[in-house]
């Protein structure tokens, strides 16, 4: 039947509106009206307790130029992206490729690597403090059983940050596993075959046969991943609350603690989502023209 | 069937049978030891994943001062339920769990009911400037939440209506995002001669939604409703922001705040972590195969 032969496709359907109602009012009312208020309040200074505006300007961007703990949040959130990113994503094609060749029991490895998915990042976060406590937390007593030297999972910056990191790999990995053995399921066995009587090792035909068809799965797994990362908040705050000093200060945890913390500065904590806001916005679009391109070239 | 054998070897599927007995007893060892050691991997990965879960239950169980003069690795001895006990009796953990499931329940059924109707009228429905709308609404899931928190704060403080009920509820339950797209896709795949032939019998747009459409989506819902029930269980930022002291805390702020408040005793805290992810743990177990789906479309996080 063709498109203007359908009675729905004659005139307009006096619904539309009223059915969008509900779903138009969430998005003026609760995103979009917060988001431009969120680039207003980024000009302003709001008085904690009474609530009153004034207007600022730009001081509230030129301050975090000079800020060294927004720096740090910067690097750290970059940091903790460039390491989680790519980790979660090796260590799932790795879980995905063995899964996929192993067919008794796979169904029951699946369930059990995404059983953290489920669980909330708060529940994540209390998990890990029973994990890397430094004085009753069990690696602490599993290095001591192993003769290992003892590890300042708290007090030490670079330890704290390599916790956060940890905790979270055990959380993703089970996301990339998923996507990538769906994606490894729609690879063609025959490809596989031909590659093996053309003499193809096993390296060669991952290479040159599984990644490439593993491209749309990779792509999709870049873009949320980032987005994640970059929007991290609940792990953090609860296993180590940005802590020690900035050492796991991310850009979500200081956002909502300049905020909401004691100094209560919501006019430079607007400022400081924003950035967040910008960054996941620039990635996208990068993200998006490279597949545009790419789409174009195939 | 004739054995693979006598078959002709298409796209050179087999090797000549003479040829390949002795190099396929060799391969057959090899994939026999590689098969060994994928599931000896794939087993320290699933110990990896499973032990955390195990100590925190574990945690739950055991007397404070077990695990104060223990190992924590040491299984629980006595198996103790006191820390659950004492949750709910002084921790005051009955109104998080209740206060929790009230606006999930609530949240479920408003997401479910207008993002469905807003799909449709996207799919479906004729109407000015559709189109547009819909791709602004999706760019809306670029917002991250930490930008709308601000503002829905000062919002809330201004109808004074922060610490409430509602508070927990409205910034959600009008539909997401998320669902409205995925919906829509799905609806767009259902054959439009099925809505125009209930048209032609007379039935509105009302009933050819919820009598015609809705049934046939029945994956796509139940894989929303998992979703949604997930997220919102888990929920934390906007909770943690817009209530304060315990009436309208919800299960994940109440557990954050019990580390905190009784800062160290784990096995309290892993008794309330226990209990927030147990529901989860079950649905999860009951529905397997939807949270996969959903894990593939959205990521959840």
């Amino acid at each position: 039947m063709s498109r203007a032969a359908r009675p729905s496709a004659v005139g307009r359907d006096r619904e539309g509106p009223a059915f969008a109602a509900p779903a138009l009012l969430l998005a003026g009312t609760f995103l979009v009206l917060p988001m431009l208020l969120a680039g207003v309040y980024s000009f302003t200074d709001i008085a904690p307790l009474s609530g009153a505006v004034s207007w600022v300007g730009l001081q509230h961007y030129a301050t975090m130029l000079a800020d060294p703990v927004f720096a740090r949040a910067v690097l750290n959130t970059a940091l903790f992206t460039a390491v989680t990113v790519p980790g979660s994503m090796a260590l799932g094609l790795a879980l995905a490729l063995l899964m996929n060749s192993v067919l008794p029991a796979r169904a029951l490895f699946r369930t059990v690597v995404y059983l953290p998915l489920v669980i909330s990042g708060v529940a994540v976060g209390l998990i890990g403090t029973l994990l890397f406590n430094e004085t009753t937390g069990v690696l602490q007593t599993l290095a001591a059983a192993l003769g290992l030297p003892p590890v300042s999972w708290q007090s030490s910056g670079p330890a704290a940050f390599a916790s956060v990191v940890l905790i979270t790999l055990w959380v993703r990995v089970g996301f990339t596993m998923i996507i990538y053995l769906a994606g490894l399921q729609a690879v063609p066995v025959e490809l596989h075959e031909a590659g093996q009587v053309e003499g193809a090792g096993r390296w060669q035909r991952f290479r040159w046969i599984t990644w490439p068809l593993l491209g749309p799965a990779t792509f999709f797994l870049l873009v949320m991943s980032v987005i994640y990362s970059f929007q991290v908040f609940d792990t953090v705050f609860v296993l180590t609350g940005g802590g020690p000093g900035s050492a796991t200060e991310v850009l979500g945890t200081y956002a909502y603690d300049t905020a909401f913390g004691p100094a209560r500065d919501q006019g430079y904590g607007a400022a400081l989502g924003l950035v967040v806001f910008v960054f996941t916005l620039v990635f996208t679009l990068l993200q998006w023209r490279a597949s545009r391109t790419r789409d174009e070239a195939a | 069937m004739t054995s693979p054998e006598q078959l002709p070897t298409p796209r050179g599927r087999r090797r000549p049978a003479g040829i390949a007995e002795p190099l396929r007893a060799a391969g057959q060892r090899r994939r026999r030891l590689g098969d060994a050691g994928a599931y000896l991997v794939l087993l320290v990965g699933a110990v990896l994943t499973l032990g955390p879960f195990v100590l925190s239950f574990m945690t739950a169980f055991k007397t404070p001062q077990q695990f104060a003069s223990e190992s924590s690795l040491a299984p629980p001895d006595p198996v103790t339920g006191e820390n659950f006990a004492r949750l709910f009796a002084e921790g005051g953990f009955v109104s998080p769990v209740v206060v929790t499931a009230q606006v999930v329940l609530v949240v479920v059924v408003g997401q479910l009911v207008f993002s469905i109707m807003a799909a449709f009228a996207f799919a479906r429905l004729r109407f000015r400037g559709r189109d547009a709308l819909f791709w602004l609404f999706l760019a809306t899931l670029m917002v991250p939440q930490v930008v709308t928190v601000i503002p829905l704060y000062t919002m809330f403080t201004a109808v004074d209506a922060r610490n409430t009920f509602w508070a927990l509820v409205l910034p959600f339950v009008f539909g997401s995002p998320y669902a409205i797209f995925l919906l829509r896709e799905y609806f767009r795949g259902i054959p439009a001669d099925l809505i125009d032939a209930a048209r032609i019998d007379g039935a509105g747009t009302w009933r050819i939604l919820w009598l015609i459409v809705v049934p046939l989506s029945r994956p796509i819902i139940a894989t929303l409703v998992i979703i949604t029930v997930v997220t919102h269980w888990n929920n934390f930022m906007w909770p943690l922001i817009i209530t304060t002291g315990p009436t309208w805390q919800t299960i994940t702020v109440a557990t954050a705040a019990l580390q905190s408040q009784y800062n160290a005793n784990w096995t309290l805290v892993m008794a309330a972590t226990t209990v927030a992810m147990a529901p989860l743990l079950v649905v999860f177990a009951l529905f397997q195969r939807h949270i996969v789906s959903s894990i593939s479309l959205t990521g959840f996080r």
